[in-house]
């Protein structure tokens, strides 16, 4: 069974992002940012994803990513 | 200061309460263990030149027979006091074990206190630390309640104890979801 990537690190760089500079923007501290930057968690909250997309002006679909093979 | 964080400083500060709470009364019965333990040694090994005071009172109306062993009924050991004038050998015996019911009572109380501590600082009931300590306390519970009531009030207390450790073991599960989710 396959599972669900998350991309942040990706698209983070892609914006020139830091991760302190999102921690801040999103208003969630770093540590659960650097969480869900490697995939640390097992569920996000859709008011958690509206924030990240906001401030990186992005879709959900760049950020997740559903790898069968994992 | 957000209304949850005030609750859970209110939390903090009940469970920081009952922990001292607790302390005290573990205090307060150890020295009692040690007052009624010291008692019991002394009975026991002394018994010899304790018997004939102890006849002389009853002798002269002070205490009857029965006063004695009215307080047997501690951890069922009436059986083991000898009924052959032995009156000494019978309090020490009696003492002895309400000392180890008084030591049952300190160690389930210490497993209270750990657990309202653990509380505090992990600020959840429901951490695997916290679970643990329930789970051995509940066990000793259980075996205390073996070694002063019947194997059918053991099976009870066994199985309400097991019925509050699952649900505490649901919440656990459902406190790792909360915490894994951003």
């Amino acid at each position: 069974m396959g599972k669900i990537v998350l991309r942040l690190d990706r698209v983070m760089a892609d914006r020139k992002m830091s991760l302190n500079e999102l921690s801040e923007k999103v208003g969630v501290s770093n540590v659960n940012l650097s969480k869900i930057k490697t995939g640390k968690i097992s569920a996000i909250r859709f008011s958690t994803l509206e924030s990240i997309c906001d401030v990186l002006d992005c879709q959900p679909g760049d950020i997740l990513e559903y790898d069968k093979e994992a | 200061m957000t209304e949850q964080m005030k609750k859970l400083e209110a939390v903090k500060n009940r469970c920081n309460t009952t922990s001292k709470v607790v302390g005290v009364i573990e205090v307060i019965c150890t020295i009692f263990a040690v007052i009624i333990g010291s008692i019991a040694l002394i009975f026991i090994f002394g018994a010899n030149s304790l018997n004939s005071a102890i006849e002389e009172g009853i002798n002269q109306g002070y205490f009857n027979y029965e006063t004695f062993f009215n307080a047997g009924g501690v951890m069922g050991i009436r059986s083991l006091i000898p009924d052959n004038g032995n009156y000494a050998f019978g309090i020490g015996i009696t003492s002895l074990f309400a000392t180890l019911a008084i030591v049952t009572v300190i160690i389930i109380l210490a497993f209270i206190r750990k657990i309202f501590t653990i509380i505090r600082e992990e600020n959840s009931p429901f951490s695997e630390r916290c679970l643990k300590t329930i789970r051995i306390g509940f066990i000793v519970m259980t075996a205390a309640t073996l070694l002063s009531r019947s194997v059918g009030a053991t099976l009870i207390t066994g199985f309400i104890l097991f019925c509050i450790y699952s649900v505490f073991e649901y919440g656990a599960a459902l406190q790792t979801e909360i915490d894994e989710t951003l």
